[in-house]
């Protein structure tokens, strides 16, 4: 087991590098003189001064790269030269938002997509289990921002339930955090329950036709005992699996919703940094994201070890 | 004559000596100033709150405690906001819009399409005159032939805009009776691109830059039909507002789909219509056209108390504009600003003497005066 982990640790680290080193080249790909486009109208003596102080840019490019991951490790991504503020505190305020956003999003599609799952592999091809199948294919086929718009629409506009746009800190209250965040889950969530729901019915058909639910059943078991403690787990490898990839691209992946309900978060300001080619921002930005999709697989995998003794054995 | 006008402007604002003298980064994002509000504070791309300034000059105002500025960039979750009371007062600049809030009865909308305060913005194609295939009068004339604004109004208009091929808005004193501006003829376009085609390889190969934006997407797209049909090539490229500004400073385009001149004064759109400042390496005259006519009207008007003097000088500079053909003039482009009932008073600025001050102009107003009602 320890073995096992330390391994993907090492991986783990090996594959964070070479995202460092590709987001720190982010800005050398770029044509020109480097400075010049970082700058843009901003490109005075005093800024170019800072930037060359920041970025050790007359410099070899390894010792550049050098400077750099020792500032990334002392929590220092640079200053936007736009907003004149700096990308960690940038990040600071995008990242608990897309945390939160995904948090709430996946807890709403776990609640849905598992009972779904557990009732229509009771009796699959049964009135519920093609009911639940059927929804589920309408929910895949609806792209995310026009069920975001509908729910604009109808939630914000017309019953004033909820504020259209923005974000509220949770310093401002649960609840008016919670308006800010509930509409944009739902959004998000509405695919991953189809995906979840999906993946999770599958592999309990499966489940459900082995001796060891057999024999439960031999044993006179309740039906909602056996679902839950002897069917679940084991069916539950490809529902992780996939929320774990869901879960990651969703760091990126959720600018749509952000950009429809004005959230701040990380692809919000992603989008807005390219918008406005505020490239230190862009690299901190790219380089915090690529880190949490590779952290978040990380952390399923280590998962799957713990469900799975197989995995630990091998 | 202009000289108040510019004080309203970034010329007369006044900086305090500490925020100039503070080398650290504080200086760029806690500004400090004599406004009727304070800074509190700015998150970028979320929101930028600022409080009442208790010592401010004016005694009894501001009104408001606080006020948040919220960037929300799409126009239709603008919309959306407002009518889900998420904010209390929205600018738009979408026709589509400015005509769904104007008809409704929830709402109060102040808009420069009927009133103005001096020139409106206007919807154009910026032409260079500087290099490639447009740098010929000819092709210049060829795209004002082939261009239908009537059509453009028609099918981009949403009921309302209208027609306007001149640099000033229909009732301004500046905008001569007849300014010569070319009227759509398919035609005469046809005959002058076959005129002009042998001096540029034998066609004429134009492309048209634009922002990404939906709505813009679908005019350029008309104009490039409208251009093809007159026997040009014509290519579109939507590209990002930083790197569009840096091709229009820098010269780099051939045809830009524009807006602009918004100004209490003509003379303020001098710093864009001049030949003085056509050349580079930062050419604010976007067009670089360098007629020595237009510098001479231009200066007929900044030089002169005369209104006769001045009418006559900015009617000039719009003749030569038809016959320069810098720019394809469509419509006025409106500005609006709509609020819910509860927010009284953002539009009838009273100044410090009593007078009445500029309402609405350019997207522009003052939360000075404004109060909520309970």
């Amino acid at each position: 087991m320890a073995r096992y982990i330390g391994g993907r640790v090492v991986q783990l680290v090996i594959i964070i590098f070479f995202i460092s080193i590709v987001a720190f080249l982010l800005v050398h790909l770029l044509p020109g003189d480097p400075s010049t486009a970082i700058l843009g109208p901003n490109d005075t003596a005093q800024a170019r001064a800072e930037l060359l102080r920041q970025l050790g840019l007359n410099k070899s490019l390894p010792l550049q790269y050098w400077t750099w991951i020792s500032n990334v490790f002392h929590g220092n991504l640079g200053i936007s030269f736009l907003t004149h503020q700096t990308v960690a505190n940038a990040i600071g305020v995008a990242f608990p938002i897309d945390l939160e956003l995904i948090i709430v999003s996946q807890l709403l599609a776990f609640l849905v997509a598992i009972p779904l799952a557990l009732v229509a592999a009771l009796r699959p091809n049964r009135l519920f289990d093609r009911i639940a199948t059927t929804s589920t294919y309408a929910m895949l086929a609806v792209p995310t921002f026009v069920i975001a718009v509908i729910l604009v629409l109808v939630v914000a506009v017309k019953i004033h339930i909820f504020p259209a746009t923005g974000f509220n800190p949770i310093g401002q209250g649960l609840w008016q955090n919670l308006k800010t965040v509930l509409l944009p889950s739902i959004a998000l969530a509405v695919g991953s329950v189809a995906i979840y729901y999906r993946l999770l019915r599958a592999d309990l058909i499966a489940t459900l036709q082995e001796d060891f639910i057999t024999m439960a059943r031999a044993k006179g078991l309740s039906t909602p005992y056996i679902l839950l403690r002897h069917a679940l787990r084991p069916s539950s490898f490809a529902l992780l699996a996939g929320a774990g990839l869901s879960i990651g691209s969703l760091f990126t992946g959720a600018f749509v919703v952000e950009i429809l309900f004005q959230l701040p978060g990380i692809g919000f300001q992603l989008i807005a940094a390219i918008n406005s080619r505020d490239y230190l921002v862009v690299q901190g930005m790219a380089l915090v994201a690529a880190i949490a999709y590779v952290v978040i697989n990380f952390g399923v995998d280590i998962l799957f070890t713990f469900l799975d003794p197989r995995i630990r054995r091998a | 004559m202009a000289f108040p006008a510019y004080l309203a402007t970034q010329v007369g604002y006044i900086i305090a000596l500490a925020q100039l003298n503070n080398p650290t980064s504080a200086a760029q994002t806690m500004p400090i100033g004599t406004g009727p509000f304070k800074y509190s504070s700015w998150e970028p791309n979320d929101h930028f709150t600022v409080v009442k300034n208790p010592d401010y000059w004016r005694s009894g105002l501001p009104y408001l405690d606080t006020v948040t500025f919220k960037p929300i960039v799409e126009d239709e979750s603008r919309e959306n906001s407002l009518k889900s009371n998420t904010i209390d007062l929205m600018v738009s600049h979408d026709p589509g819009i400015i005509r769904d809030l104007r008809d409704s009865s929830s709402y109060q909308q102040v808009t420069d399409l009927y009133s103005t305060v001096g020139e409106p913005d206007m919807d154009f194609i910026c032409l260079n005159c500087e290099t490639g295939p447009t740098s010929d009068l000819t092709v210049r004339q060829a795209l004002a032939y082939a261009t239908n604004p009537e059509e453009v109004v028609k099918l981009f208009g949403d009921g309302v805009l209208t027609v306007n091929t001149s640099l000033y808005p229909p009732g301004s004193i500046y905008r001569p009776a007849d300014n010569g501006y070319p009227k759509f003829n398919l035609a005469k376009a046809k005959e002058l691109v076959a005129k002009a085609a042998p001096n540029h390889g034998g066609s004429i190969s134009i492309q048209l830059i634009d922002i990404p934006d939906p709505r813009q997407a679908l005019i350029i797209q008309a104009l490039q039909s409208m251009w093809q049909a007159a026997g040009m090539t014509v290519s579109l490229n939507q590209i990002q507002q930083v790197t569009y500004i840096d091709q229009l400073v820098g010269g780099q385009f051939q045809a830009a789909a524009d807006e602009q001149f918004a100004s209490p004064d003509p003379d303020l759109n001098y710093v864009w219509l001049s030949p003085t400042t056509a050349n580079p390496p930062i050419a604010l005259n976007f067009a670089r056209n360098k007629d020595p006519r237009i510098e001479t009207a231009l200066q007929q008007g900044r030089t002169h108390s005369d209104k006769s003097a001045r009418v006559e000088a900015y009617q000039t500079v719009d003749k030569l504009l038809a016959e320069d053909l810098p720019y394809l003039w469509f419509s006025r482009a409106p500005w609006s600003i709509t609020g819910n009932t509860t927010v009284q008073n953002f539009a009838n600025p009273i100044l410090p003497d009593g007078t009445k001050g500029l309402g609405f102009a350019g997207g522009v107003f003052s939360p000075t005066q404004i109060w909520m009602k309970a």
